[in-house]
């Protein structure tokens, strides 16, 4: 660990050497976006819980109560061990971040929600397959999105440079 | 990102700020101790890099209080400090060779 501080401004200016410190730089953050495989698999669960719980009218509030208090807790906990607040200060930036599998997962999630509202009355096994989609594709879609957000983390911030 | 004037800034050029810039414009708000790790540096070594940036009016600071009595500190790019650093990119940019 360097102790000192590394602060100059009037040493020369060499621009490969600046911009691969900061592409370094970004590398490193970048890789700290990983979760690992249980976060998932839970986030998944809570997924479907919310929506088996929407569809079951009255009776499953509870349910998608637990739902959402859990997915909130859960995100809340990740952005903490990760360190990089992905949301701020663009709200829907992690979607950015994650596209195009995060966009999947939301389009997913408002689709099966979307599901078992429009169909009321829906047999159960409906509801709860409306709700394993939805689960299973978060879970799956989850490192995938982790995976690309790390890519664009670590992208060149170059003018004119891929973003 | 528009194409920004190429533009040295001797507040961002220093190396260890410039990483710092470049990881909040990338992540958004960072946590001061994913920025102590990135950079590999002591807690007074960063803290004199944020104070200086936040005196040029390019980060903010967020100190959020945690219920064990531990305090976390998030860090933003301000606008101004994302201006800058897109212009010392591009400046930067200009002159490498090619």
């Amino acid at each position: 660990m360097e102790s000192h501080s590394n602060d100059n401004p009037s040493s020369p200016v060499d621009p490969v050497a600046a911009l691969r410190v900061a592409n370094d730089a970004q590398a490193r953050m970048a890789s700290r976006v990983h979760s690992p495989w249980w976060l998932h698999v839970l986030r998944g669960l809570l997924v479907a819980t919310i929506v088996g719980g929407l569809g079951s009218g009255a009776d499953g509030s509870a349910w998608m109560l637990l739902g959402l208090v859990g997915l909130v807790a859960l995100s809340r906990w990740r952005t903490r061990q990760v360190g990089v607040a992905r949301a701020n200060p663009e709200r829907w930036r992690f979607l950015a971040l994650g596209a195009p599998w995060s966009i999947i997962s939301f389009v997913a999630l408002v689709a099966a929600l979307a599901f078992v509202v429009v169909v009321r009355d829906a047999p159960t096994w409906q509801v709860m397959t409306a709700a394993a989609v939805a689960g299973v594709l978060m879970a799956a879609l989850g490192p995938v999105a982790d995976h690309a957000a790390r890519t664009r983390l670590s992208s060149d911030l170059t003018p004119g440079a891929a973003r | 990102m528009s194409s920004p004037a190429p533009a040295f800034d001797p507040v961002v050029h220093a190396p260890q700020r410039l990483q710092i810039c470049a990881m909040l414009a990338r992540g958004g708000e960072v946590e001061f101790g994913v920025l102590r790790e990135g950079l590999d540096v002591s807690d007074a070594t960063l803290s004199k890099h944020l104070r200086t940036l936040t005196e040029a009016g390019y980060v903010d600071l967020r100190r959020v209080q945690r219920a064990k009595g531990q305090a976390r500190t998030w860090v933003t790019l301000t606008p101004a400090g994302s201006q800058a650093l897109r212009g010392h990119f591009a400046f930067l940019q200009s002159i490498a060779p090619l």
